[in-house]
């Protein structure tokens, strides 16, 4: 629950809500308390003035006569409104009616205050000392006034407070519910597309159009993603039958012997005819299927390579070595220059297996008596390896695809073996390494694949 | 029966070569898309089986050159792709059946017979013409219930007569449905098969089947 987006903000809201809410309401309960008794102070300093206005000093006796509206409450008993005047040895002079026989606490400071005491009938009174300069001397004025007025005027504000909270609580709960469900509704949709796809429906797109502008973001990158993984099943797609097809051509081959050899009794030429062939189709067949899983593995990024400092030089006078003989076989030259020392960081093994490919195919795609060069020199960084050949070159509209799986320029080359898949391979090792390869060529005159590798600096 | 086979893959055009030669047809091979072009325009044959991907020019172009220029022999078309949208362009341009590499020798064999008879305008693989039996299935031929054992090579003939039954054939017909180009057309070669199949079927029966039609050449009728 609590890991739901929805259920944290609407969480988060109803608690900054009840804070802030609460907060208020107690700050206010105060405020109000401080004001309401405030007001009752200005109203009791105001009596104890009026009352030291009434004051009279006759024949040194002190004299308070409080008549008709003056009196008010002070003469109904116990009303909640009492003053009395205190003499400074602590004489009660006089005191209202209203206080029968109680009286008011003496004030312990010869000082003008103002204070809360308990009154005659147990209740919170507000008490105003004022001490006033008789001829006879300094007398303490008192007058009180009941807070009960007041204590219900901040218990009803509480009680609103209590009452309003829950209902404020569930409104604006519910409304944060509709207002996040809202905004997330956008969520939704992502999430339905998103358990929708299946491998049959990467087309599938997310509207940008349809999408709140602070979830465009997150539109647009799932979209792409998406592109990326519908590139990249489809080209898995597309390897998956290609390389079927390829199969296939073989598999014909040994079904068909087999179907028509076994028809009827053969004599021993006939059979071993047919052994021969189908052991050769084998051949291929097993063949391609190293091939495909090379290059599988290169594009599963499922082969690491095994990176060590090593010298091209080497690997190329080794690949060289390697293929001199078949070379020197069907009557081709092969030459190695510059075997410079250049250092790189890369696999030992792919490397030559990229070199050998490409010398195998200057080889078989040559002419009688022709030539292959192999050189290698050092350019801006990157370890630079020619390998050029006299042989029949490559039509330049095939120069893009040259490098795709199983492309072959044309299908009668299927008489030279190959699989199609020697130079998707040499590109892979390649990118696999950070390098580049370019090819030039002209048909019937020869090629030149150039390959640039990131060279260490010493 | 004369069939054109259009691959060029050697070993297996060879071998499927090999297995059709045994079934008692002719068979010319062509090696690839331009040979197989100028051999279907040209040759006499009674099916092409031709294979898609081919160098030079592609299965479906020369189907599509060909249906253009009013060639109606009937279409097999052999494949390593089994994406039905292939089969469907297969057959949309012309195409009367379609097999996928790797595929049953036998049934290539069935197919072939399936096409033959719907040149022949013939729903069963058994031909009947009076009371001759020729189960092109099998190759066994029957005259009034009793079995007669052909060669290959008359058996072709009679087969070729038998899906053209009522039909007038000429030497030259017969010879290039039945042999492949290698053969020289001028022999006399099909009059002497003509006897032994005459010997065959119908030396013991009152009613003759093979007609000699002067001057033009022979036709299987009961008449």
């Amino acid at each position: 629950m609590l890991n739901s987006i929805k259920s944290k903000l609407i969480l988060w809201f109803l608690s900054v809500f009840s804070i802030l809410f609460l907060g208020l309401g107690i700050f206010l309960y105060y405020e109000l308390k401080d004001i309401a008794i405030g007001s009752v102070d200005s109203h009791l300093h105001s009596e104890t003035q009026l009352i030291a206005s009434l004051i009279e000093v006759e024949r040194g006796e002190v004299e308070l006569e409080l008549k008709g509206a003056a009196i008010g409450d002070y003469a109904l008993p116990f009303s909640g409104h009492y003053y009395q005047i205190v003499s400074s040895d602590n004489n009660i002079i006089v005191k209202s009616p209203s206080l029968i026989d109680k009286s008011l606490p003496f004030a312990t400071e010869k000082i003008s205050q103002a204070l809360t005491i308990l009154g005659p009938k147990g209740e919170d009174l507000r008490l105003m000392n004022h001490p006033f300069e008789l001829p006879t001397g300094i007398v303490m004025i008192q007058a009180a006034e009941s807070l009960e007025d007041i204590y219900r005027l901040l218990r009803s504000f509480r009680n609103i407070i209590i009452v309003t909270f829950p209902i404020l609580f569930i409104l604006s709960g519910a409304g944060i519910m509709i207002i996040t469900g809202m905004s997330l509704k956008t969520l939704n949709i992502f999430s339905r597309k998103v358990s929708a796809i299946t491998e049959k429906n990467l087309n599938e797109r997310i509207e940008e159009k349809d999408v709140d502008k602070e979830l465009k973001l997150l539109a647009t990158s799932f979209n792409n993603m998406m592109a990326r993984i519908e590139d990249a099943f489809i080209k898995q797609r597309q390897f998956l039958s290609d390389a079927s097809h390829e199969l296939r051509t073989p598999t014909s081959v040994i079904k068909s012997y087999c179907d028509v050899t076994l028809k009827k009794e053969r004599n021993k030429n006939e059979y071993e005819e047919a052994l021969t062939v189908i052991r050769d189709a084998s051949e291929r067949m097993a063949l391609l299927i190293q091939k495909i899983l090379d290059v599988a593995r290169f594009e599963s990024k499922n082969v690491l390579l095994k990176k060590e400092i090593v010298d091209i030089g080497q690997i190329l006078s080794n690949a060289y070595k390697l293929m001199r003989p078949l070379a020197n076989e069907k009557g081709i030259e092969i030459l190695l220059q510059d075997g410079k020392e250049m250092n790189i960081s890369g696999d030992r093994e792919r490397l030559a297996e990229l070199f050998i490919n490409l010398l195998d195919n200057a080889i078989k795609y040559n002419k009688k008596d022709g030539r292959v060069v192999l050189s290698s020199t050092v350019k801006d960084g990157f370890a630079v390896i020619t390998i050029s050949d006299t042989g029949i070159g490559i039509p330049a509209e095939h120069f893009n695809k040259i490098f795709d799986r199983f492309y072959r320029i044309d299908k009668s080359r299927g008489s030279v073996s190959g699989t199609g898949l020697g130079l998707s391979i040499v590109k892979a090792i390649v990118d696999a390494h950070g390098g580049k390869i370019e090819v030039k060529s002209k048909a019937g005159e020869g090629s030149e694949f150039k390959i640039m590798l990131p060279a260490i600096r010493e | 029966m004369r069939i054109l086979l259009i691959e060029d893959e050697k070993n297996l055009a060879n071998i499927i070569k090999k297995g059709l030669q045994e079934e008692g047809y002719s068979v010319d091979v062509a090696y690839d898309g331009e040979e197989g072009l100028y051999m279907a325009e040209n040759l006499p044959a009674d099916v092409i089986v031709l294979d898609i991907m081919l160098p030079k020019l592609d299965g479906l172009a020369i189907l599509k050159t060909i249906r253009k220029k009013g060639i109606k022999t009937p279409v097999i078309l052999l494949t390593a792709k089994d994406a039905v949208l292939d089969k469907i362009k297969g057959l949309d341009t012309g195409a009367d059946d379609y097999l996928t590499k790797p595929f049953e020798f036998g049934e290539l064999l069935a197919r072939i017979r399936a096409l033959f008879r719907r040149i022949g305008e013939q729903k069963s693989p058994v031909i009947i013409i009076d009371d001759l039996e020729i189960n092109t299935a099998s190759h066994k031929v029957k005259r009034a219930g009793k079995k007669i054992d052909l060669s290959p090579r008359e058996y072709a003939i009679l087969e070729y007569l038998a899906y053209n039954k009522d039909r007038v054939l000429t030497r030259i017909e017969i010879t290039e449905h039945i042999y492949d180009e290698s053969f020289d057309l001028d022999s006399n070669i099909v009059d002497v098969y003509i006897n032994y199949l005459r010997t065959k079927i119908d030396k013991d029966s009152d009613k003759k089947l093979i007609h000699t039609i002067r001057g033009t050449g022979y036709m299987l009728a009961s008449r």
